[in-house]
């Protein structure tokens, strides 16, 4: 899943200094399972920040609706009719919900309160790790079932570098060094020879934004026009 | 009621409780639970015990009073527990199942009928009395009760201090009491009762340190008791939690505990360790360096017996996170510093150079004894005492007295800590279920109730009952105006002022007036939920509400008490504390309690002595035990036990136990397989064995015991002359030592150091055990024990002595400078350093023997996953609550005995068996088992499944159901709220508690404050 960490509240107050009345909006998908950004979330942080407003003898009003995906145009129309109201819309959501937010009300300042973490698993209450980078090219059928471009940390494709360390990658002991890892699986599972197969490197110079169409669907002629 | 049917049964239904500390409540509680009627005589004016008396309890810091009162409090509100207090026994007749027995109880001089425990009648008394429950700290009056939340809260007047009963004059308390109570021409009663079987918990004495005039106790004013200082400490103790010395009231820096003070002596004081003691200082240092972290605390000790679960633990904490210095050293004098009451104490470092030291305070660490009486006592109930006066029991069956149907549970059984009395309290339950199972049901009393109306559609109308608790709550608050101002909120249709809302007549009118008004909520202004609410709930369901109708605003605690001569704030703070709870009432709902079947059968894991001895009780209960035993036969770890340290048979008592299991008609044993799953829930449970064989039960016991370390220390394995305990044991057992030979035992292989850093609590005794038999049979054979500390705690100290006394040589070694063992030509040679000599000194040994420790059965951590059980960090499964709930787990229906628990011996092993037994037949006793109604109540529509309930609820009740969605199993719910703080959808509320009603309180508050 997508996750995200709230920004520092000190940022937030900042990002919001000129404006009195702004709409936070939440999303009830990734960010509410990962406990940072759904409804709760934007409740807590309205709070935070009409109390700290308020402190500073310069309230402000803080509006809080949550929608079910913000990466849908369908649940965002129900902000329609809303947004009017306020001088700027905050968003909980991830950088996608954001982005699209700020499409759709391209007159009023769309605002981050998270940043976005990664793709994630979930390894207990509030304990997220992330194993993907969706560098659009899979290669984990040949390593093992590890990314050698999201758990290593120079992203290399054709074993360790000269950093790995007894198991240990050189940017920290406790982080392992993915090489290792995937010696270790593929040994295990007498599959050793795929480490010598050569992958050529990403051609991350060609990613650019990515248009997906899965097949038997076509963009329609109107898309990204219809609000 | 029920009189006729009880008469026709040949045995009674009730059973006396004699002694109503914190093991007498947990007896009472689990029989009243089960359908005995229950009698309980206490020969103070409350019941509680010293548990009462205590600051904080060990190793958790857990506050005492928080812990035991919601017990003393369930207790009095139960329908069938009789608590007689000021009360004795005087004579015992009968026959197991048939006593009589005669109650001598003595006059109160108030009326427990009339009074409401209000308090005026003391506050006006004039004549001031030492307290006895301040420990001679400060006073009482002479109408008193012991404590504050004392039980019942009725007062007493002592007549011996009274100025009334001794001069002549004086009655203030009955001028002042409105309620009429006072009752100056009361006279001591005696009466009879009928019981089945009598449990005797009379606690302890304590021992006086005033014989001791070494110490200076009661000549120096800064030295005091241990019990002195959990008052000095106790935030409701005479100085408020400051640590202050009593001589002068300034702040200690340097305080110094002596231990076994009265224990481990047998010139002066008692010849037994009390057990406790190493623990409680231990305790109440760091909770001193808490309170004022310039206090330095030093601890004089022989032995650190820190012998119980995480307990080593505990004292390594103490050392090094909060600086406590322990000497192992006895203090031999203590003498005030002249001008400055500071305190020289000297004594004998381990080089034995003697050395002064100055300390600001003493607290003497006092040991337990049987009470002055104790001898009077055993002949009124015709049990035989031990040469020490506690009652005598034996190594198989530890609770059970000389006479039968009479048992005993606690300090009376032998010095012992908290935990322990409360297991032994289930387990002297279980053997009085198991004597009068047949009678059950059969004295109680059942409530008959008027069928709910049904208020779902009505509009809201409150009743609102503002009570003056005598002046209480009036002499503060404004009550007539907090009345005439919740008159015109929104929703309440009656309110009016009480004089004492929980008195009988109030209660009378509250109901008459639901009827007449056609009130259908009700809100009592007064005082606290936690004694009152269960009682004003009872009131209206008897008028025909749901009892979740009811709400209570606590104007007394939370405001007339803490806001004294404030009246104008205090007033004020009432009327809000009203508005909330008459917001939170509009928004009441009735809350439906289901009930779920039970199954009376039990699964037994493990087929040692603790699940034999488990079935065995559970089947004389009348309930099914299916006994799951993975081997291929019964017995588990004590087929490799031969004597226990009192010298008793195990092997005769093994083959016994497992012929009666074999024989007993309740118990189906399954052996060579094991559990593959359950499911299901409390009372309802599931299985299916590895074997394809199921069955259905309510209980679920956890025996899955323990293992010997098998140790790779000291060449063990390569040189056959090193031996462990258990193979010596053997050898012992069947041909003797031979004469000159030379043993040299090594303590704590593998225990008390890392990664296994516990003391596995039975190797000091195996060892004592083994050298007697060794001394005994060939008494010039040598025996040398290098020890760390010597855990022989309670009476077994005595074991110690005579170790000693036949010529056993005990000597000290540390972690840090282990003994080396070599080998030297045919026999060994071990090199041990000397802290008395400063040297290095060299045995020679025939036998090395290692006392090797104990471990947790490899299987736990299966059936610790299989069950959502935790273990703690050295494997040990973790009961609901280490003080009260010491065979419970936090999910309910499953429960825990032997050493799947914790390192024990084989006498604790058999209490703690029979105390599992009792526990699960008063789940097993209910045909059905009711829900309780304030449970978190699930939106599967909000829901999205991010799993943070299910992973956080410590009860199991959030799982994830065959549509890979979670659901909740409101029968494993307790309410606690965790899911519903937790969830980001708010798909949790918990009744009675749900959002909208704690927001509607906020909003009255900040509405008015606005």
């Amino acid at each position: 899943m997508i996750v995200a960490k709230r920004k520092p509240i000190e940022e937030i107050k900042e990002m919001l200094k000129g404006y009195k009345k702004v709409l936070n909006v939440g999303c009830g998908t990734c960010v509410s399972v990962c406990l940072v950004g759904g409804e709760k979330e934007v409740n807590i942080l309205n709070a935070e920040l009409e109390i700290a407003r308020k402190m500073e003898d310069n309230p402000i009003e803080m509006g809080a609706i949550s929608v079910e995906r913000q990466c849908d145009r369908e649940f965002l129309a129900a902000l329609d009719d809303k947004v009017g109201e306020y001088e700027a819309v905050m968003s909980m959501a991830c950088g996608v919900g954001i982005q699209f937010l700020a499409e759709r009300f391209p007159d009023k300042p769309v605002l981050p309160a998270v940043n976005t973490a990664g793709l994630s698993v979930n390894q207990g209450i509030g304990w997220y790790e992330e194993r993907c980078r969706s560098c659009g090219d899979c290669v984990l059928g040949w390593t093992a079932g590890i990314c050698p471009v999201t758990m290593c940390a120079k992203g290399l494709y054709n074993g360790p570098c000269g950093g790995t360390n007894k198991g240990s990658c050189e940017i920290n002991p406790d982080q392992p060094c993915a090489w290792f890892m995937i010696y270790e699986r593929l040994l295990r599972q007498g599959r050793l020879d795929l480490i010598m197969r050569v992958h050529p490197a990403n051609d991350w110079q060609n990613i650019g934004p990515r248009t997906l169409v899965q097949p038997g669907y076509s963009k329609p002629d109107n898309a990204g026009q219809k609000k | 009621m029920n009189q006729e049917k009880a008469s026709q049964t040949a045995k009674s239904g009730s059973v006396l409780i004699v002694g109503g500390g914190i093991g007498g409540m947990q007896a009472g509680l689990d029989l009243a639970n089960s359908g005995f009627m229950v009698h309980m005589v206490q020969k103070d004016s409350s019941i509680g015990g010293t548990m009462v008396m205590l600051d904080k309890t060990f190793p958790t810091g857990d506050c005492s009073m928080c812990m035991i009162s919601p017990k003393m409090v369930e207790i009095g509100r139960h329908m069938n527990v009789n608590i007689h207090t000021l009360a004795t026994v005087t004579s015992v007749e009968g026959v197991p199942g048939d006593f009589t027995v005669k109650i001598l109880q003595k006059a109160r001089y108030v009326d427990p009928n009339l009074c409401t425990g209000c308090g005026t009648c003391e506050e006006k008394c004039p004549k001031k009395v030492t307290s006895e429950y301040e420990q001679g700290l400060t006073v009482r009056k002479a109408i008193y009760s012991l404590f504050p939340q004392a039980l019942p809260n009725t007062r007493v007047i002592d007549r011996d201090n009274c100025i009334y009963f001794q001069k002549g004059k004086c009655r203030a308390c009955e001028k002042f009491c409105t309620a009429k109570a006072i009752k100056f021409d009361d006279t001591d009663k005696e009466f009879e009762i009928r019981v089945g079987a009598i449990i005797l918990s009379p606690g302890l004495d304590r021992y006086n340190p005033r014989v001791r005039q070494e110490l200076g106790f009661e000549r120096w004013p800064n030295v005091v008791t241990s019990l002195q200082f959990e008052r000095i400490l106790s935030a409701s103790g005479p100085y408020r939690g400051e640590v202050k010395r009593p001589g002068d009231g300034k702040h200690p820096k340097k305080v110094a505990w002596i231990q076994c003070v009265g224990s481990r002596d047998s010139h002066n004081a008692n010849p037994w360790c009390s057990s406790v003691c190493c623990m409680y200082a231990t305790k109440q240092a760091i909770i001193a360096k808490e309170h004022d972290g310039r206090i330095d605390p030093t601890i004089f000790y022989m032995e650190m017996r820190a012998f119980g679960k995480d307990f080593d633990k505990y004292v390594d904490r103490a050392k090094k996170e909060f600086g406590v210095t322990y000497r192992r050293a006895m203090v031999s004098a203590v003498r005030e510093e002249p001008g400055t009451g500071n305190l020289l104490l000297r004594f004998a470092q381990e080089n034995g150079v003697l050395k002064d030291e100055l300390f600001d305070l003493v607290v003497l660490s006092i040991g337990f004894q049987p009470h002055t009486d104790a001898e009077a006592f055993a002949k009124i109930f015709g049990i035989e005492p031990n040469k020490y006066r506690f009652a005598k029991t034996t190594h198989f069956n530890p609770v059970d007295t000389s006479r039968p149907g009479v048992y005993v549970t606690g300090i009376y059984q032998g010095p012992k800590d908290i935990p322990e009395t409360v297991m032994q309290g289930s387990a002297v339950a279980a053997r009085a279920m198991a004597l009068l199972g047949e009678a059950r049901g059969t004295e109680i009393k059942v409530k008959e109730l008027p069928p709910e109306r049904d208020v779902k559609e009505e509009e809201p109308r409150i009743g609102l009952f503002v009570c003056h608790c005598g002046i209480n709550i009036a002499q503060t608050v404004d009550v007539k105006k907090v009345a005439e101002v919740g008159a015109s909120l929104p929703g309440v249709a009656h309110s009016e002022s009480m004089l004492y809302a929980c008195a009988q007549d109030s209660q009378d009118k509250i109901k008459k007036l639901v009827k007449e008004k056609n009130l259908n909520r009700v809100v009592v202004a007064s005082c606290t939920p936690r004694t009152h609410e269960p009682l004003f709930q009872d009131t209206i369901r008897d008028a025909g509400l749901n009892k979740y109708l009811f709400e209570l605003a606590d104007i007394r605690e939370q405001c007339s008490w803490c806001h004294m001569g404030q009246r104008e704030v205090a007033t004020k703070k009432a009327m809000d504390i009203v508005r909330m709870n008459v917001a939170k009432a509009r928004l009441l709902q009735p809350v439906e309690t289901g009930s779920v079947g039970v199954t009376p059968a039990a699964l037994i894991i493990g087929g040692g002595i603790a699940g034999m001895v488990t079935a065995l009780s559970l089947a004389d209960q009348g309930y099914h035990a299916h006994v799951v035993e993975k081997e291929n036969e019964l017995g588990g770890l004590i087929k490799n036990l031969y004597r226990t340290l009192d010298g008793s048979n195990v092997q005769p008592y093994l083959k016994d136990t497992v012929s009666r299991v074999t024989a007993h008609p309740n118990i189906i044993i399954h052996l060579g397989t094991e559990v593959q799953k359950t499911d299901g829930f409390v009372g309802n449970f599931k299985t299916t064995l590895s074997n394809g064989e199921g069955f259905d039960h309510g209980a679920i016991v956890i025996a899955t015991g323990g293992v010997e370390y098998q140790p790779t220390e000291y060449h063990f394995g390569e040189n056959e002359r090193v031996i462990t305990q258990r193979e010596l044991e053997k050898r012992l057992a069947m041909a003797g030592p031979r004469s000159r030979e030379r043993y040299v035992m090594i303590q704590c292989v593998g225990s008390r150091e890392e990664p296994h850093n516990y003391c596995s609590r039975i190797c000091c005794q195996d060892a004592v055990k083994n050298a007697i038999t060794i001394k005994e049979k060939a008494p010039d054979a040598q025996v040398i024990i290098l020890y760390r500390d010597i855990r022989t705690y309670g009476l077994r100290e005595d074991y110690y002595k005579k170790a000693r006394d036949l010529g056993v040589l005990f000597m000290l070694y540390k972690e840090d400078k282990k003994p080396v063992v070599e080998k030297k030509g045919y026999g060994l040679s071990v090199k041990a350093f000397d802290y008395l000599l400063g040297k290095e000194i060299a045995m020679e040994a025939d036998y090395v023997v290692l006392s090797t420790g104990l471990r947790p059965h490899p299987t736990s951590e299966k059936v610790g996953v299989m069950y959502k059980l935790t273990r703690n960090t050295d494997g040990y499964f973790l009961e609901a609550h280490v003080k009260l709930r010491p065979v419970d787990f936090p999910s309910e229906g499953i429960f825990i005995a032997g050493l799947a628990h914790a390192p024990k011996n084989l006498d604790e092993t058999i209490s703690q068996a029979q105390a599992a037994a009792g526990r699960a037949g008063v789940l097993l006793s209910h045909e059905r088992l009711g829900v309780s109604g304030i449970i978190s109540k699930h939106n599967r529509d909000l829901c999205m499944s991010c799993l943070t309930c299910f992973r956080l609820c410590p009860f199991g009740s959030p799982f994830i159901d065959t549509d890979g969605k979670v659901s909740h199993n409101e029968v494993k719910c307790v309410g606690c709220g965790i899911c519903a703080s937790v969830c980001p959808m708010k798909a949790f509320q918990v009744n009675n508690f749900r959002d909208d009603q704690i927001v509607a309180m906020i909003d009255a508050l900040t509405e008015s404050a606005s």
